[in-house]
């Protein structure tokens, strides 16, 4: 009984993890990489899933509360393996996190996945370049994904 | 379902899983809440649809559930009505 009990709180304190990261995966700049549906279908899973949590509080000790915590994790497993394949950019062997770094300082602008890979392979971001991109797409700079200089898409 | 060892402590836990469905419609909405908040807002809205959700159905006559789910989803502005509103309230004030 007790252990049923610690359940609960524990399946609670999950529901509130879940949608803790669901707004932190909407806050990130780097998740704005992936197609607007793809973003869309991940807050639902998201919210799938914690509802399934909060079923399981209630079907405790069963297999239906059982398919439903796995189901949960199976749908948002998916549909982060979906985002991560389609954001991958090209290895080039090197540190992702210092690539980074280096290349944060020269960009500062915001470009979203489909101006990235309209451009030409080694052509530079100029400045003219990111403030048309810009005025097109009607972003302010402070909210804007910052990407590496030296990041190249790949070809598609 | 163990609701006897919460109900003693005054928990019902079909109104909390109610409360908190509510906070996640509301979190699903609110694309620029800040995360910490949008988990404040559940917990809240579990907790005031455990202790107001029976009141209001009676007052309502709604089944128990509905208003446990809308007082979910609005539990963070209702609980700050309620204490401006005891702010407000001078019962030894004479007119």
């Amino acid at each position: 009984m007790e252990f049923l009990i610690v359940y609960d709180i524990a399946a609670f304190f999950g529901v509130c993890v879940i949608m803790f990261v669901m707004q932190k995966t909407e806050h990130d700049r780097i998740n704005r990489m992936a197609p607007r549906p793809l973003r869309e279908i991940r807050r639902i899973f998201f919210v799938l899933t914690a509802l399934l949590l909060l079923f399981s509080i209630w079907e405790e000790a069963s297999y239906s509360s059982l398919l439903a915590l796995v189901l949960g994790g199976l749908l948002n497993f998916v549909i982060n393996a979906i985002a991560l394949h389609l954001r991958t950019p090209p290895d080039d062997g090197e540190d992702t996190r210092e690539e980074m770094q280096r290349g944060f300082p020269a960009m500062g602008h915001y470009i979203s996945r489909a101006d990235v890979l309209s451009l030409d392979r080694g052509q530079k971001y100029t400045h003219e370049l990111l403030e048309a991109i810009l005025r097109n797409q009607e972003l302010e700079p402070d909210r804007a994904i910052i990407y590496p200089a030296q990041f190249q898409p790949r070809k598609q | 379902m163990v609701s006897g060892d919460f109900l003693s402590l005054g928990l019902h836990l079909d109104l909390i899983i109610a409360g908190s469905s509510g906070g996640i419609c509301g979190a699903y909405a609110d694309r620029k809440a800040r995360p910490l908040d949008i988990i404040g807002s559940i917990v809240v809205g579990a907790l005031t649809a455990n202790y107001l959700s029976a009141t209001i159905s009676n007052f309502l006559g709604t089944v128990i559930l509905v208003p446990a789910f809308a007082i979910g989803l609005a539990g963070m502005p209702i609980c700050q009505k309620i204490i401006k509103s005891v702010e407000l309230w001078t019962p030894f004030k004479g007119p």
